[in-house]
């Protein structure tokens, strides 16, 4: 106490409250720097349905993700940057790892899409599945009816004709 | 004045010259780009699930992806066991190329009783048409359309579970879902599953449990598994056991250990000149334990408005396991311009296809491949973004008040 009070003695009114203004400058910083380098989700936003067969988790501030179906993160998943992960449909829970911090917790859907590309190449077409699960397609033409599976991402050269192709969820 | 910005006969003549021959590249150009015609449609969601109700009336949407995104029709139609309880909102929609997608409705209907138990599929399907298919009425060539399915389930009188079985891969260790949804009137106490793990030799490695769940009538619960997969990357084989108060569903899953199986090292593309024949030499390792058959290389070039410009492919190659190995592919690229192009660069070997995003930068003597696309993006932090800068504040003040108080005080002290 009386070590204070001698400080304060020595200090002038000037320097005094340039020391105010610094501790609160500091102290204002500190705060802001808490909140400005939390580990954050940038996408997919929180309850976004998301459809596309390829979609990327943007992050700041930290190192990695963790995945999971249930809020607890009870089985999570872990993805560092440059992981690929093939989710099935349904609802995801997810949150940001920067070292000893972690984001809030966001969800996300992946809903089911049927994608069905026909490309002409020089002697046949190419079924492509483009969308984001595993596909049934039928083949329907005057010679009767057969059926494939053409998994994400996955092509299938048929030959060049005027059938029907028809393309469901397995 | 406007006499003055009408051209001359001349230069008409000299217009409608060149008009000809802008009109004559672009029927070329379009015959050309015809060659490759890309019909797609997609539907989402794939499948919607509802359990019976009795008298249910339910309206359900679900959405068209025009992801090529070009004019186009689509017919919807319905197909199923019990298609006569669903009322389509519309039957036929016209899609031009600015829009992504569309909503539609269609609405249910249920009977007061359904007798037979188990799934009841009905299938709304879309099918892709040119945008003039009204004004010509007929098609003729290959068509495509998809399917969203609905189910409906009648509960079972007894227990009856249906299960599937997902596998990720997480930290070197591989983990199991199985979802599993009790289809029946009577709840199940116990529910779990076995998971009995081969290679692709039909070799057991290990049998590794789920948890144990009990779940009512019509309920969905989740078994998962975690295996830590300290084994050589490749395929293998789960045999899934799941058990429910003495009734057992058998699944069957095949999945891939390891992240990359064949991984480009290296592209290389020597004496290249703009309108010659490109050679694209790809090292290739497999990191995979087994002999690969039939791999090949596929890249595919995409111009300014997003259209293939160039799809091109290597013969098929034979890697054996863990080795690298050139493939070549060729790409002819006359006509092609000087710039910047997306392209993606696909691997494919036996069912599997790997794919990367990349831009290749052509010049008149070079062509430059350039990023691979990662499925997690950490935001990039620069030295001098906000944060650094305010710390180095804190630090300068800190050490100038230690200056001033410590040196400069004493100083004028002393000078007193």
């Amino acid at each position: 106490m009386e070590m204070a009070d001698n400080m304060n003695n020595k200090l002038t009114k000037t320097e005094r409250k340039v020391i105010i203004a610094e501790a609160v400058f500091v102290i204002g910083v500190f705060a802001y720097l808490f909140f400005a380098t939390a580990p954050n989700q940038i996408f997919p936003l929180q309850g976004m349905v998301i459809v596309e067969p390829d979609f990327v988790f943007e992050i700041e501030n930290g190192e990695s993700i963790l995945v999971s179906i249930d809020e607890n993160f009870t089985n999570p998943i872990r993805l560092e940057e440059g992981d690929e992960v093939v989710l099935p449909p349904g609802e995801y829970f997810w949150k940001v790892i920067g070292g000893y911090r972690e984001s809030e917790v966001k969800s996300f859907i992946i809903q089911s899409h049927v994608g069905l590309n026909i490309k002409e190449r020089d002697e046949n077409y190419e079924l492509e599945n483009s969308g984001n699960v595993d596909m049934n397609v039928t083949r329907e033409n005057e010679f009767g009816i057969s059926s494939m599976t053409i998994n994400i991402g996955e092509t299938e050269d048929v030959e060049k004709d005027n059938s029907s192709y028809e393309g469901r969820q397995i | 004045m406007i006499n003055q910005q009408l051209p001359k006969h001349g230069q008409l003549r000299e217009r409608d010259m060149k008009t000809k021959k802008i009109l004559f590249i672009l029927s070329i150009l379009f015959i050309v780009l015809t060659l490759n015609i890309i019909s797609s449609i997609g539907i989402t969601p794939g499948r919607t699930t509802l359990n019976f109700e009795p008298n249910l009336h339910k309206e359900i949407s679900f959405s068209i992806i025009n992801s090529e995104h070009k004019d186009m029709s689509v017919v919807f139609m319905v197909t199923g066991d019990l298609s006569e309880v669903v009322t389509l909102g519309q039957t036929y929609a016209e899609f031009s190329s600015s829009e992504d997608s569309k909503s539609f409705t269609y609405t249910i209907d249920l009977p007061e009783k359904i007798n037979t138990p188990g799934n009841h599929e009905i299938k709304i399907v879309a099918l892709e048409m040119p945008k003039d298919i009204k004004e010509k009425g007929t098609f003729v060539g290959a068509t495509i359309s998809v399917a969203t399915q609905l189910h409906v389930y009648v509960p079972y009188p007894n227990k009856y579970a249906e299960a599937e079985v997902n596998v990720i891969e997480s930290e070197g260790k591989m983990l199991f879902f199985i979802p599993i949804v009790n289809r029946g009137k009577i709840g199940i106490e116990d529910a779990k599953a076995v998971i009995d793990i081969y290679t692709a030799l039909n070799e057991k490695i290990t049998t590794i449990e789920t948890n144990v769940e009990s779940i009512n009538s019509l309920e969905r619960k989740e078994l998962v598994a975690e295996w830590d997969a300290r084994v050589n990357p490749g395929k293998y084989f789960a045999a899934v056991t799941v058990i429910y108060d003495n009734e057992i569903i058998n699944l069957e899953k095949e999945f891939r250990v390891g992240e990359m199986v064949l991984e480009i090292q290296e592209i290389v593309i020597k004496d290249f000149e703009l309108g010659g024949i490109a050679k694209f030499d790809a090292l290739v390792e497999n990191k995979w334990s087994n002999d690969l058959i039939d791999v090949y290389l596929n890249v595919i070039v995409y111009n300014n408005e997003g259209e293939i410009m160039a799809d091109f492919k290597s013969p098929d190659y034979d890697i054996p396991s863990l080795s690298k190995l050139e493939m070549t592919a060729y790409w002819d690229t006359a006509g092609v311009e000087k710039g910047t192009y997306e392209g993606k660069i696909i691997l494919k070997y036996e069912e599997i296809s790997s794919e990367r995003n990349v831009q290749m930068r052509i010049t008149e003597n070079e062509i430059e491949i350039i990023g691979l696309t990662g499925r997690v993006i950490v935001q990039g932090k620069g030295t001098f973004n906000v944060n650094n800068i305010l710390i180095i504040l804190v630090v300068f003040l800190i050490l100038v008040n230690i200056v001033w108080f410590a040196v400069v005080k004493k100083l004028l002290k002393r000078k007193k």
